[in-house]
């Protein structure tokens, strides 16, 4: 095995060379992509995915190809991941001079013909989007707009959608987010403090559920009215 | 001819070889990939799918790539691969680290700047990805997180939400999951059985339908209510 040869020289590599440059490679990706994971496949927006797809090729094909020495494959992903973070920062220091703009397709049940053209869709396909919305009715429509992630928002008008409990005045109850606060017997003691609880009131939940040790418990969910969920 | 191994000069039908090789290899690929579905994946999944398809393919660019130079990259990813998803699935701080954390944005209703920074979000993406949950008013939102494959959860306050039957002090009609008795004329008589009823009972309620034979049924379900669904074939 020689390290300089994995470095500078892709054509004479064998098996074990070319298995350790593949794993540095590999971690090279991994840290770029942890740098990058900001905008993630969710969010993507179509110049994400432009660069997902370049640098996944840029690492690709520098595992493959002979002719590719690993210093290259290295400093190009390097650089790569600076531009995109860069661009990223601009996205959100300067979001008017990256970023596309929501268009407005359907305003209070109208059709805005001039943002259709401009967003490129055709009658067919904002038929198809509401349907996909569950707006099958475009003068219920109150807002379509295209947002610049390339997905739909759709608005429809309140008369038309499933009641909820302010219409009928009812009285709210205890609500918070449902957090793992016991995982294989360990408690997450950053979530109970937070929750303003404390031992007493999880060895309380523990009898009243008869279960005598805490490493019984699998998992222990605080659950959204404060009570504790256990499966053992 | 030569298709595998280093070639400078490689024949249209080296590389049409090539291709039913490299069409096999990528089957089981996706095979082993599939076992999370696209929506899951995670930033670095999603990098690593891109990076096996441009691998995969790579005999075709050039005669000179050698399918070793594939299959041991290939090997070495699934390798690394399955090293951190094993260790993930046993530590959960290590998972924590290659999967990501689910982030707060907004936290009882408050906006927590600092992450939308840290994420690179800006204030138009977040009320986009908003509005395409269909809150259109922000003052609805109790909490945002943003999850480790990119999606946004959005719980609303409570006044907010649809109401429950619970609300309304309702008892709602339990969760069922229906099973298929009959599919493309074939009768399963073992979901017959589950649901305490036999293939005269069928036959009687099938006659109901003015069917008199299951091979006439294109699709026929049963609940745990015994109420069935049934679909001819046309």
């Amino acid at each position: 095995m020689d390290i300089h040869a994995i470095f500078f020289k892709g054509e004479t590599l064998n098996i074990l060379e070319l298995f350790i440059r593949t794993s540095i490679l590999y971690f090279v990706l991994f840290g770029s992509t942890k740098v990058m994971g900001f905008r993630q496949p969710g969010i993507l927006t179509s110049y994400n995915f432009l660069m997902a797809a370049g640098i996944s090729h840029i690492t690709a094909s520098r595992m493959v190809n002979p002719k590719s020495r690993l210093v290259d494959a290295i400093s190009i992903t390097v650089v790569y991941t600076l531009i995109n973070l860069f661009i990223s920062y601009l996205y959100f220091k300067a979001p008017s001079v990256v970023s596309q703009k929501p268009i407005i397709l359907v305003k209070n049940g109208k059709l805005i013909k001039n943002n259709l053209s401009k967003a490129k869709l055709t009658i067919d396909n904002l038929i198809s989007i509401l349907r996909q919305k569950d707006a099958l009715n475009l003068e219920k429509v109150e807002y379509l707009i295209a947002e610049a992630t390339g997905d739909f928002s759709v608005a429809v008008n309140n008369n038309n959608l499933p009641i909820t409990k302010i219409d009928m005045a009812i009285e709210p109850s205890q609500d918070i987010l449902s957090q793992i606060l016991i995982y294989k017997g360990k408690i997450d003691e950053k979530i109970l403090k937070k929750n303003r609880l404390n031992y007493d009131w999880i060895e309380k939940e523990l009898k009243s559920n008869n279960i005598d040790n805490i490493n019984d418990i699998y998992l222990g969910l605080l659950t959204s009215d404060k009570k504790l969920y256990i499966s053992p | 001819m030569r298709v595998f191994g280093v070639i400078k000069d490689i024949s249209l039908a080296g590389y049409l070889i090539r291709t039913f090789v490299v069409g096999i290899i990528a089957f089981f690929v996706g095979r082993y990939l599939s076992k999370r579905t696209v929506s899951q994946l995670t930033a670095y999944d999603f990098v690593l799918v891109w990076v096996l398809g441009a691998l995969t393919v790579a005999p075709l660019l050039d005669g000179e790539i050698s399918f070793t130079y594939i299959v041991v990259p290939l090997l070495t990813l699934f390798f690394w691969h399955y090293v951190i998803s094993s260790i993930s699935l046993k530590n959960r701080k290590l998972s924590l680290f290659f999967n990501g954390k689910p982030i707060i944005l907004i936290d009882d209703g408050k906006i927590i700047r600092k992450n939308l920074k840290k994420h690179f979000i800006n204030v138009d993406l977040l009320m986009s990805e908003l509005r395409l949950k269909n809150i259109f008013d922000i003052a609805e939102v109790k909490y945002v997180i943003l999850e480790p494959n990119g999606h946004f959860s959005i719980i609303k306050y409570q006044p907010h939400r649809p109401v429950t039957p619970t609300d309304l002090n309702l008892i709602a009609k339990p969760v069922d999951l229906p099973l298929v008795i009959i599919n493309d004329g074939k009768l399963f008589e073992e979901n017959l059985i589950k649901c305490g009823v036999d293939k005269e009972w069928l036959m009687n309620n099938l006659a109901m339908y003015n069917i008199e034979d299951i091979t006439n049924v294109y699709l026929a379900t049963i609940d745990s209510f015994k109420k069935l669904y049934i679909s001819k074939k046309a």
